[in-house]
């Protein structure tokens, strides 16, 4: 009787010009969505932009969902694309970024597996990787996803996910050492 | 059953990780990790970073959907703003005045409203939310602490009571043993004596049977 609507149900609504289905389909993912554009770009406001960016998207796209995969798949995939394209316009693209992680494990890396305890410092480790593993990481511990879906949504292939995945930790567990013969 | 190198075991690690494993090829990953340090490594790694996961604390975002008031919700926002409107009256000294032109809005003692007032009010009730925080915090340690050296001490103590029951135990035992001990030594050394009683008394007889004999012939 007044049980949940399911996200079809609400994009129905939506489609159908419902306000009220769009904005509880939106308050039901703008966390998860939010968090993970946080952990992506690293700062609040530039998550809040890529948010925005992400919704307007969403919308506009709603009619191409065909409910082969659930919505929030969907959603992440979107979100990826906006997510790569907004740091790639930041001038943070992979090539530059490897460098930036390179000159932060060479000095002194702040962030590791032991230290990373708040928010803001589980930001500063995922900083130290490139794009494509930081995105892997994301989708793999965060949003508890298959490689399946994750190469759904990066448009690789599931080994190929796993390697980046590995690479990622190989890397992260790189600055582990570092800050160990530092201190 | 054949051993998995490197590649294998990294395909099947993350399944590994999460027990998704049949128990055959479970074994033989574990096979593989106590004699690979690259492989253990990895799956250490992938532990981490699944705590590191758990820390996350879910930040909010503030959108314009998010701050939509829907039916249900609008007579509790009115009545937060209701109180948040008459203590901003409250501080800001404001009343209402009526005069022959109606009435008017006096605010503060200088007639005008005041928005470093409000900003300091602002300003108070963060500081004293976080005042309110560090001290839970604080209380929340303390109380921690307090419980942690109290086990500790409570183990302690038992563990004290404990090898002083044992002692007493043990040392009762050893009386018990030695006093068993004692009774018979005595008994045997009794024993010996009447033995020996009874051995001279033979002797005596059997010497007084070869006198008698000896007169006799």
């Amino acid at each position: 009787m007044f049980g949940r609507k399911t996200d079809e149900e609400l994009i129905t609504a939506a489609l159908a010009g419902t306000e009220s289905a769009w904005q509880s389909l939106v308050r039901r993912y703008e966390k998860r969505l939010y968090n993970h554009a946080l952990r992506m770009v690293g700062n609040q406001e530039d998550a809040m932009d890529l948010l925005q960016d992400v919704l307007l998207s969403i919308y506009r796209n709603l009619r191409n969902f065909r409910g082969d995969a659930p919505f929030i798949n969907w959603a992440f995939r979107i979100t990826t694309f906006r997510c790569t394209d907004y740091l790639r316009k930041k001038k943070l693209a992979t090539d530059e970024f490897e460098d930036a992680g390179d000159e932060a494990l060479a000095s002194n890396p702040a962030a590791t597996f032991e230290s990373a305890r708040s928010n803001s410092e589980i930001i500063e480790l995922l900083a130290m990787l490139p794009l494509d593993q930081r995105q892997v990481i994301e989708l793999k511990f965060f949003q508890n996803f298959t490689f399946d879906e994750i190469a759904s949504q990066l448009g690789i292939s599931s080994n190929t996910a796993k390697s980046r995945l590995y690479a990622a930790l190989k890397r992260m567990r790189g600055l582990d050492e570092a800050q160990a013969l530092a201190c | 059953m054949s051993e998995l190198n490197c590649e294998q075991c990294e395909t099947h690690l993350f399944d590994f990780h999460e027990g998704k494993l049949g128990r055959d090829l479970a074994a033989r990953i574990d096979e593989h990790l106590k004699n690979c340090d690259a492989c253990a490594a990895l799956l250490k790694d992938i532990w981490q970073m699944s705590l590191v996961a758990t820390r996350w604390q879910d930040e909010s975002p503030i959108t314009e959907v998010s701050t939509t008031k829907t039916g249900w919700v609008m007579p509790q926002l009115l009545a937060t703003a209701a109180s948040a409107l008459a203590l901003v009256l409250v501080l800001t000294d404001t009343h209402f005045v009526m005069n022959d032109d109606g009435f008017t809005l006096r605010v503060g003692r200088d007639g005008y409203v005041s928005e470093a007032t409000l900003a300091n009010f602002q300003q108070m009730q963060n500081a004293d939310i976080e005042s309110r925080l560090q001290r839970l915090s604080a209380q929340q340690l303390a109380s921690n602490q307090l419980m942690m050296r109290t086990l500790l001490e409570t183990s302690r103590t038992e563990r004290r009571d404990d090898l002083q029951t044992l002692v007493s135990y043990w040392n009762t035992t050893q009386t018990e043993q030695m006093l068993a001990t004692r009774e018979d030594l005595e008994y045997l050394m009794m024993s010996q004596a009447e033995d020996d009683k009874d051995i001279q008394q033979l002797s005596d007889a059997f010497q007084s049977i070869s006198m008698r004999r000896g007169n006799d012939l």
